[in-house]
């Protein structure tokens, strides 16, 4: 989600990660039952001539919880010191 | 230019298929595909919406993919679905004074065996007993028509139907439109339907028709729109077939009778 303030539509998402359908909804289904995600329809009555798209918008919750996946980790991921050589001598 | 680029060998198909393509096929395919998703899955919706704002060139392969997401999202949900509207089904059905039903298998075959003797005893009505008083005359068609009444009154399944204490019709296996299910008050009302209106005094007087038959029978008419009370596909084709076979009998006995 580009802004957490945002409204997106499941096409925009999918042009938005470049991750396909059969990726991306999943991860939607299950981001809207922890909580993460809230869903609503468009207003018909401001639309014309197509049917109305779902929308998906973060909540406090998710906004929380992926601020704390995309924050940067405070040590190294890779550990310090890698041996080389045989596992088993 | 347009015009000229469609006068050219083989345009037309490549327009035509073209517009199959990339016009109508996608839209079709993918409420094709969304019956995979349980019947309230918002999720249908919102495919179909997201539909229309993908550019045309990519929405075919955008429908394809939907295939994959239809499968390992949609279907699981579906097939839970069933499996739970069957459970209530069954429970209900159990609960139901009137069921005596004993499991899906036996009223799948028994529902099968209606679907396929109605286009059989369709066909025997309408071109067998005709093309055999035309063709063999009326020595041959009677005895044909005769068993086909015979099949109608007596043998198609079907539903009896007959009116319930509760106000429905019973659901139970009957064969023929003068039978009923075991119940013999059922299979007393099943009969009595079928007497004209004109006849039923006299038939008061010589038969056990009860009031009580007499009554339900009057009572269960059918209300519109309401399944527990509306007579069964299957009750319609054997009335119908009951009537043409009645008229095939006469038709081959007069033609037996009095040969021109």
């Amino acid at each position: 989600m580009s802004g957490p303030s945002r409204r997106h539509w499941g096409y925009d998402l999918l042009k938005l990660s470049g991750l396909r359908s059969g990726v991306l909804y999943p991860i939607l289904r299950r981001m809207l039952e922890e909580g993460w995600l809230k869903d609503g329809w468009e207003d018909p009555a401001e639309i014309t001539g197509r049917p109305p798209r779902r929308y998906y918008e973060l909540t406090e919750a998710g906004v929380v919880a992926l601020g704390a996946l995309a924050a940067p980790s405070p040590r190294p991921t890779q550990p310090a010191t890698l041996r080389s050589g045989p596992v088993f001598s | 230019m347009i015009a000229e680029v469609l006068s050219l060998k083989g345009a037309w198909s490549t327009f035509l298929l073209s517009i199959f393509v990339f016009g109508l096929a996608p839209g079709a395919a993918l409420r094709l595909i969304l019956l995979m998703f349980p019947k309230d899955d918002p999720r249908r919706k919102e495919l179909i919406a997201e539909l229309y704002a993908i550019p045309r060139p990519n929405r075919p392969f955008w429908v394809a993919e939907q295939i994959e997401v239809a499968t390992f999202e949609g279907l699981p949900g579906r097939l839970e679905a069933r499996k739970t509207r069957k459970a209530n089904q069954k429970r209900k059905d159990i609960s139901d004074p009137e069921f005596h039903g004993t499991g899906s298998i036996r009223v799948r075959s028994y529902r099968r065996s209606i679907a396929g003797s109605l286009p059989a005893s369709k066909v025997t009505l309408v071109a067998g007993v005709p093309a055999l008083l035309v063709m063999e005359g009326a020595p041959a068609a009677l005895p044909v028509s005769v068993a086909g009444l015979g099949f109608f009154l007596f043998l198609l399944p079907r539903p009896c139907e007959a009116g319930t204490a509760a106000g429905t019709l019973c659901r139970r296996r009957a064969r023929g439109l003068l039978g009923g299910c075991h119940n013999r008050r059922h299979k007393m009302e099943n009969a009595w339907r079928v007497v004209p209106t004109l006849l039923r005094p006299l038939v008061v007087q010589h038969t056990r028709a009860n009031s009580r038959t007499r009554a339900n029978s009057a009572r269960m008419k059918g209300r519109p729109g309401d399944r527990a009370t509306r007579h069964s596909a299957s009750t319609r084709v054997t009335t119908i077939g009951s009537v043409g076979s009645s008229v095939a009998v006469i038709i081959s006995l007069g033609a037996w009778l009095f040969p021109t």
